[in-house]
């Protein structure tokens, strides 16, 4: 099926997949990379795509977290992106999506701006963080914080469900008015 | 500049050729100091100092120029307006030719040019495959869901630009002159009858290798527009796009 | 004795029971929990998709996100937390499990606490580097303090003027004594000639007159100097032997007049 289903699998023992989106392979990778050096009590795993809808044949786990990679040097990345979301079920969204967008330290470089980035992650109710993936520091740190998110999404922290944590995370404000 | 010889011509004669050239650029212009190098087997090196009727040749600026009398090429390094036209003729005539066009086609390396204009680029010197992506350390917990697209990718882009290291070209330049189109209905621009005149310049240390790396690296897709992938085929990249 | 051996053999077997009764219960508790979730699985994959497009988007996100969350309030307000059996062991994993973290934190805020410790000890050493460089200066400062008050002496008339007359009378007496120590001296190394100096030049007349001794001399060109200040210009006159004036110019004890070459004044050594 072409659309991407939350919760359409039984879960594997102790495992959580993220699966990241976005047109730059490097980028997704390094992040990869430094969401797997984390520690933490469950297994990880991380699927690299750079646009849905996934091709169905592969036998893949249950995807617990959607993060998209918006690069904003790119108006073609913003692009996949929004075409992606258009393959995702709507209860992906009560948690489960979360918006990345990097470059922004660069401000001569980038394309996009960062209202546009906003205006659409406010649109879809999901969180939005902006880091700069390029960075190393910088991305370890983006790295904890959506291995964090995966383990909740997944379940493995008692309490908390991916709805609550959205509730908790403030999801962005109303762009300001400039720009609607 | 490229020369579309109209006879055969049998055999060089590189002092002959010196003669001539001398003599022709001297008739016009009696201030002007020309000296001529061998410096590799199939070329004639031309250093050519301009001066006025009234000044002396300035030294500082001169005008380098390469010829390679087995083919109708000659490169030269100086873009002024004023002597073109008899520097073209000169070179015409000397190397027993009919016409002299100037192709579009402008680098700081010589031997890229020289790879382009004479079509040889394509040979491999080292044989290096296009890069793989390098082995992730834990790649059994990173799983990449488009393996066919990146496939299909790199095999579009190694048809059009090729296995081997591209040819060193600065700049490509497109001056369009162009009705304007747009998808949206109505708009100022749209009604235009006139074209629209823009002027895009794309410019990097190694443009080729740039644009070769675009569809790989996820900034566009591929296939790239044929505009940019001619580049080298066509032995251009000064181009002027008008409606046909 | 026997008695208690007994009591012990069916203890050791009722524990080894409870181990494996743990096991077993929390082994059926887990497949209960996976036949609900199998359970409520298949119930989800009935469920169709739906997806978004931009527009509608915000709306129906919000409407799901309330019925979601209502969903998870009543469920909540219907659970009741369970624990996990007390048992033995199970106690006993939970309290080893407690007492590692404890001992871990623990150990951390030993190692917080006694670097903060040597930090302190660092500053506190410092600090009294400094207090002691503070104190010796302290020390010096009164020390100098109580000298300059003592050289301080209270301001009376009198003193000072018995003060200047004792200085005046020092002085004085030093004057005199310097005055015949130069008598003395020049009485000893420049005598008046006597027969016994040999004449070098013939032509020198001998005066008749009586010479003065080196000493008069000098007192003469003394007392001019102070006396007329703006003449101090004496004649050299017969009674000056020549040889001693020669020495006075020589040394430049004495200068001549700059046009009268017979006039003498003396070198204003105190000016």
């Amino acid at each position: 099926m072409s659309v991407l289903r939350p919760l359409d699998k039984l879960p594997g023992l102790n495992t959580a997949t993220v699966l990241l989106v976005g047109s730059e392979d490097a980028l997704l990778q390094q992040l990869a990379d430094s969401m797997l050096k984390e520690d933490c009590a469950s297994e990880l795993r991380v699927h690299l795509a750079k646009a849905l809808p996934l091709p169905s044949n592969v036998n893949r786990p249950r995807i617990d977290l959607i993060v998209f990679v918006i690069n904003l040097h790119s108006k073609y990345s913003l692009q996949h992106v929004e075409e992606s979301l258009h393959h995702v079920d709507a209860s992906f969204f009560l948690g489960r999506v979360c918006f990345l967008g990097t470059g922004a330290g660069q401000e001569h470089h980038c394309i996009l701006h960062r209202n546009t980035v906003l205006k659409l992650a406010h649109t879809y109710r999901s969180p939005l963080f902006f880091c700069d993936l390029e960075v190393e520091d910088f991305r370890a740190t983006m790295a904890q914080r959506l291995v964090r998110m995966l383990l909740i999404c997944a379940g493995h922290v008692r309490g908390v469900s991916a709805l609550n944590l959205l509730s908790l995370l403030r999801t962005s404000e109303t762009p300001p008015p400039e720009e609607l | 500049m490229s020369k579309e010889p109209d006879e055969d011509v049998d055999l060089f004669d590189m002092e002959q050729f010196k003669r001539s050239f001398k003599k022709i650029l001297q008739r016009a212009l009696k201030n002007v100091t020309i000296s001529f190098r061998d410096a590799e087997e199939n070329a004639i090196w031309i250093r050519i100092a301009w001066g006025t009727q009234c000044t002396k040749p300035n030294q500082y600026k001169p005008t380098y120029v390469v010829h390679y009398p087995q083919t109708p090429y000659a490169f030269t390094s100086s873009r002024l307006k004023s002597i073109m036209p008899l520097l073209g003729q000169a070179l015409t005539v000397a190397s027993k030719h009919h016409q002299i066009v100037k192709m579009d086609l402008r680098s700081r390396h010589l031997d890229s040019l020289k790879a382009i204009v004479f079509k040889q680029y394509d040979q491999t010197f080292e044989n290096h495959n296009s890069t793989t992506p390098l082995q992730e350390r834990l790649d059994s917990r990173i799983i990449h869901e488009n393996k066919v697209e990146n496939e299909r990718v790199q095999r579009i882009t190694q048809e059009s630009f090729g296995d081997y290291p591209q040819p060193q070209l600065e700049f490509a330049q497109y001056k369009l002159e162009t009705k304007f189109k747009s998808d949206l209905n109505g708009g100022i621009l749209a009604e235009r009858k006139e074209p629209l005149r823009c002027l895009i310049k794309f410019s990097s240390p190694h443009l080729l290798e740039a644009l070769k790396s675009l569809a790989p690296a996820g900034i566009a897709d591929a296939p790239l527009s044929p505009l940019l992938t001619c580049i080298p085929n066509k032995g251009m990249n000064y181009f002027k796009i008008r409606d046909k | 004795m026997s008695v208690s051996q007994q009591d012990l053999d069916p203890d050791s077997t009722t524990d080894v029971e409870v181990v494996t009764d743990t096991e077993e219960e929390l082994i059926k508790e887990c497949e209960e929990i996976w036949k609900d979730m199998e359970e409520c699985q298949n119930k989800l994959s009935l469920t169709g998709t739906e997806t978004l497009t931009n527009s509608n988007a915000q709306l129906s996100l919000l409407i799901m996100q309330v019925k979601c969350l209502t969903a998870e309030l009543s469920q909540w307000h219907k659970e009741t937390p369970e624990i996990t059996p007390l048992t033995e062991d199970v106690l006993i994993t939970l309290g080893t499990e407690e007492f590692q973290k404890l001992r871990h934190d623990l150990e951390m805020v030993l190692s917080t606490i006694q670097s903060k410790n040597e930090k302190l000890k660092e500053d506190l050493e410092r600090e009294q580097q400094w207090l002691d460089e503070q104190q010796q200066i302290m020390e010096s400062l009164n020390t100098l303090y109580s000298e300059l008050k003592n050289q301080f002496v209270t301001f009376s008339e009198t003193r000072i003027f018995s003060e200047l007359k004792t200085k005046m009378l020092n002085i004085k007496a030093f004057k005199e004594k310097l005055l015949s120590t130069l008598g003395e001296f020049l009485e000893d190394h420049f005598p008046l000639p006597d027969g016994n100096v040999k004449k070098k030049k013939k032509n020198v007349q001998e005066s008749t007159k009586q010479l003065i001794t080196l000493h008069e001399i000098l007192e003469i060109l003394i007392n001019r100097l102070f006396d007329v200040p703006h003449d101090p210009y004496v004649k050299i006159s017969d009674s000056f032997w020549p040889p001693y004036i020669e020495l006075l110019l020589r040394n430049g004890i004495a200068l001549r007049h700059p046009e009268d070459p017979t006039r003498l004044r003396l070198e204003a050594f105190h000016q």
